[in-house]
């Protein structure tokens, strides 16, 4: 009996101890997976670009309509030459350790991303943007200008420019590697405090930072690795911010007091890919593809699988360049059945199979079996039914085109619409569907040479007609990222899955 | 003594050679490693270089030898991702895991023999029955429930402990619970067992017709001998949380060395891999060392010639 008493007491003492805890001007993220170095260089998971940002800056940042606008860069722009590009920076800003951030250290920033691919050092997210630039020079003009010149014409150059982070050259150019990993110079509003690897790193408020101060005095990216440990560190006001939540987690916690769910279209889209040549005959003809997306009752199937959260996608491209006017398949059975007759099919077709990853894409095996039976409405039927894989080898059928008629695929991803038009291209690798449209070729030549932005935009909204109406795909939704927010915190997510926190308001006890 | 040591030793640094050999093999099992590493973007001369970086690029053989000097020499090379020695990542996270091993032993120990004994010398009673009902209870448990559990009754809901990760003395009492419990129901019924066994021994009938109490029966003779099973799968239970414990600890975001071998797998990063593996190896072949040897402490009959 007395140990019970003392048990009871202990409980009860450490339960005031960690109540009296004061009310910090403190915001906490639980991630699943840890910042693996402090190396910008090397990193490439959103996790470590979503801390990073906090701390080290690039010349063009991508705001949240996902427009490119100035961040270290206060303007640019392109000379007659066409692969010169003139940049302005931003005035007297400086390094965490005092070194002035200029022309120098851009010059020299993005000669130590070609350095490290000469090594072969190429694990981060720079070492892809800078080849991607094809940028050949780095030309120091004056303390506040840089002339940029790529191999070949590059409308997309600002955009690139927003992967490749600017690093102080006195500290960055004697590190070692090991040093490198640990330490962070930027000139972001944050600079970091203490980390501990794959437990949290903490980041602490830059008193000189150029910018707006940010709103908080210490962020915390956490390592959780698992969800239900997240959540109950989110329930009990540990963490104010779990990104990537399963949807069905996220419907655990609607209601729960003090939290609230965020949901966001995201950049990727779920979708059935037709293979359009070369496989079943019937998939050939326009008509039957456009059949198999009026066959589908995605109301339905949204309700089912995604708590009717989800939206059917309409826009092939992601924003700024979505073709938000486009409108996506209705269900429309009858239709479908005169296109399909039209096609001369009356009575439908059989094919093999229906193939699916499990395990990739929230609920797809289920969305698979749904989308089967649905065209098993028209009379569309699948001889060996669905076919499920584990990612590893389905991602080596789709590289080997090992495909049937209909499989399982994605989208999207960047927010860069020449990197998404390439996707649809017939020489594209990643076109998976065969598919070859003489005016989206000739467009995408046009994409190519096009420096002017409004006149790609138009480009770009072309397209998307082209490919609705053509239907390689069957249409199925705009993946929603779902974020677990404690109700103390303003804060939304942002579509590309970046979390950024320094302008986040934490509320007062009486709001 | 010291030529049976010699010879454990000997023993121990085949075992450690093999299990280095195959962990350098499942690197080229699963395929070209330096295609694994990358991703998808990376250019075909990007993949190229990166695979000279590594040194994929020369011929197994000449690998191997390279990989099998430089492990005997302690040096595990540098992980690709952290940028940072295997060695010292490893190093870095002991004091976590022998934290968390400690503690979870305490437990075992402290709960396991007490009522293993207690559950011999009372066989059948009301209280060996609850006793080994609990334990075969807490065996049946899978520890991620257990975990997820003792996070929601006692972490959320009567809100006494921290949830999850590592700092103070409080945030080590769920994890070395969850991870204890298995093993405490385990150990408890083999001391029992144990014990059981012992107590039907002539010398323990001796010992009580020689008058001694029967409390220096239970504890004196009976314990002693009962405890050499014990010790072997105790040694072989410290083995293993040593080398990590994966599933607690990824419950708890708690950063030892199952978290870093789970985060080595996930980000393919080779020589990390190679390292916990062979790490792991290592502790475990210590530890079972340890264990044979203290076999002649316990029971002076036994004797390593």
């Amino acid at each position: 009996m007395r140990n019970v008493a003392i048990f009871m007491l202990a409980i009860a003492l450490a339960s005031s101890f960690l109540a009296c805890e004061p009310p910090v001007p403190s915001l906490v993220v639980a991630n699943a997976t840890d910042v693996s170095t402090l190396d910008p260089y090397a990193m490439f998971s959103r996790v470590e670009i979503s801390m990073a940002d906090h701390v080290i800056q690039t010349l063009t940042f991508l705001d949240r309509d996902m427009e490119v606008v100035p961040w270290l860069a206060t303007s640019w722009q392109r000379l007659d030459d066409d692969v010169t590009w003139e940049i302005t920076l931003r005035d007297s800003v400086r390094f965490h350790n005092g070194e002035p951030f200029d022309a120098g250290a851009v010059a020299f920033s993005i000669d130590q991303v070609n350095q490290r691919n000469a090594e072969g050092k190429t694990l981060g997210g720079a070492t892809v943007a800078v080849p991607a630039a094809e940028i050949t020079q780095v030309e120091v003009v004056d303390d506040a200008t840089v002339r940029i010149t790529t191999a070949r014409p590059k409308a997309l150059l600002p955009f690139y420019l927003t992967q490749i982070p600017m690093v102080a050259p006195g500290f960055y150019g004697s590190a070692s590697d090991e040093v490198r990993a640990e330490q962070m110079v930027g000139t972001g509003p944050y600079v970091v405090g203490e980390r501990i690897r794959d437990s949290h790193i903490t980041l602490t408020r830059n008193p000189d930072y150029w910018g707006d101060a940010p709103t908080t005095e210490r962020i915390t990216f956490r390592v959780i690795p698992e969800v239900s440990t997240q959540l109950a560190e989110l329930e009990t006001g540990g963490v104010h911010v779990v990104p990537n939540l399963p949807i069905d987690q996220a419907q655990i916690l609607v209601g729960s007091p003090g939290i609230r769910v965020e949901t966001i279209e995201g950049g990727r889209r779920v979708l059935i890919g037709i293979t359009t040549a070369g496989g079943p005959v019937p998939l050939q003809d326009r008509r039957v593809r456009q059949a198999l997306n009026y066959a589908l009752d995605f109301d339905a199937i949204n309700e089912g699988l995604f708590g009717g959260r989800a939206t059917r996608m309409s826009h092939i491209f992601n924003p700024p360049h979505a073709h938000d006017a486009l409108k996506p398949y209705p269900y429309d059975p009858e239709k479908a059945r005169t296109l399909l007759a039209e096609a001369g099919y009356p009575n439908g077709f059989e094919l093999t199979s229906l193939d699916t990853p499990v395990g990739k894409w929230i609920q797809d095996l289920e969305l698979a079996q749904a989308v089967a039976a649905q065209l098993g409405e028209i009379g569309v039927t699948f001889r060996d039914g669905i076919k499920s894989f584990e990612w590893g080898n389905y991602r080596s059928k789709l590289l080997s085109y090992d495909l049937p008629g209909l499989f399982m695929q994605a989208s999207g991803g960047e927010f860069e619409l020449a990197t998404e038009a390439a996707d649809l291209t017939i020489t594209s690798p990643s076109n998976f569907y065969r598919w070859e449209h003489a005016e989206y070729e000739a467009l995408w030549q046009d994409l190519q040479q096009e420096l002017d932005l409004e006149r790609r935009h138009a480009i770009g909204l072309r397209m998307q007609e082209i490919v609705l109406e053509e239907a390689p795909w069957i249409f199925l939704y705009i993946q929603l990222d779902t974020y677990g927010v404690s109700t103390a915190i303003d804060w939304s997510p942002r579509m590309d899955e970046i979390v950024h926190l320094w302008d986040v308001r934490v509320r007062t006890k009486d709001e | 003594m010291l030529t049976y040591i010699a010879k454990r030793l000997l023993q121990a640094v085949f075992i450690l050679w093999a299990v280095a050999s195959i962990s350098f093999g499942l690197t080229f099992l699963a395929g070209d490693p330096a295609t694994l590493m990358i991703g998808d973007n990376w250019t075909a001369e990007q993949v190229a270089n990166f695979r000279e970086y590594m040194g994929f690029d020369r011929p197994v053989l000449v690998q191997y030898g390279e990989f099998l000097q430089r492990i005997a020499q302690g040096d595990f090379g540098v992980s690709v991702r952290q940028q940072i020695p295997v060695t010292r990542l490893i190093l870095e996270r002991l004091p976590a895991t022998l934290e968390l091993t400690v503690a979870a032993l305490l437990i075992i120990v402290g709960v396991a023999i007490p009522v293993g004994v207690l559950s011999a010398i009372r066989r059948n009673s009301l209280s060996d029955r609850l006793a080994m009902g609990g334990a075969l209870l807490a065996q049946s448990v899978p520890t991620f429930w257990l975990g997820i559990m003792l996070i929601l009754v006692v972490g959320v809901f009567l809100q006494a402990l921290p949830i999850s990760g590592r700092g103070t003395f409080f945030h080590l009492i769920l994890p070395a619970i969850t991870l204890a419990t298995f093993s405490t129901a385990r150990i408890a019924r083999l001391v029992r067992s144990s014990m059981l066994d012992v107590l039907g021994n002539d010398y323990i009938r001796t010992a009580r017709a020689k008058g001694l109490s029967a409390r220096k029966v239970n504890y004196g003779h009976a314990l002693r001998n009962a405890l050499i099973p014990v010790i072997t799968l105790l040694g072989i239970e410290v083995g293993s949380l040593l080398g990590g414990a994966i599933i607690t600890e990824t419950v708890f975001a708690y950063p030892g060395i199952g978290r870093l071998t789970i985060q080595a797998i996930a980000a393919r990063d080779i020589p990390l891999v190679q390292g916990v593996i062979t790490f792991g190896a290592m502790i475990f072949v210590l530890v079972n060392l340890l264990v044979d040897l203290s076999y002649s402490v316990l029971d002076p009959r036994i004797r390593h010639e």
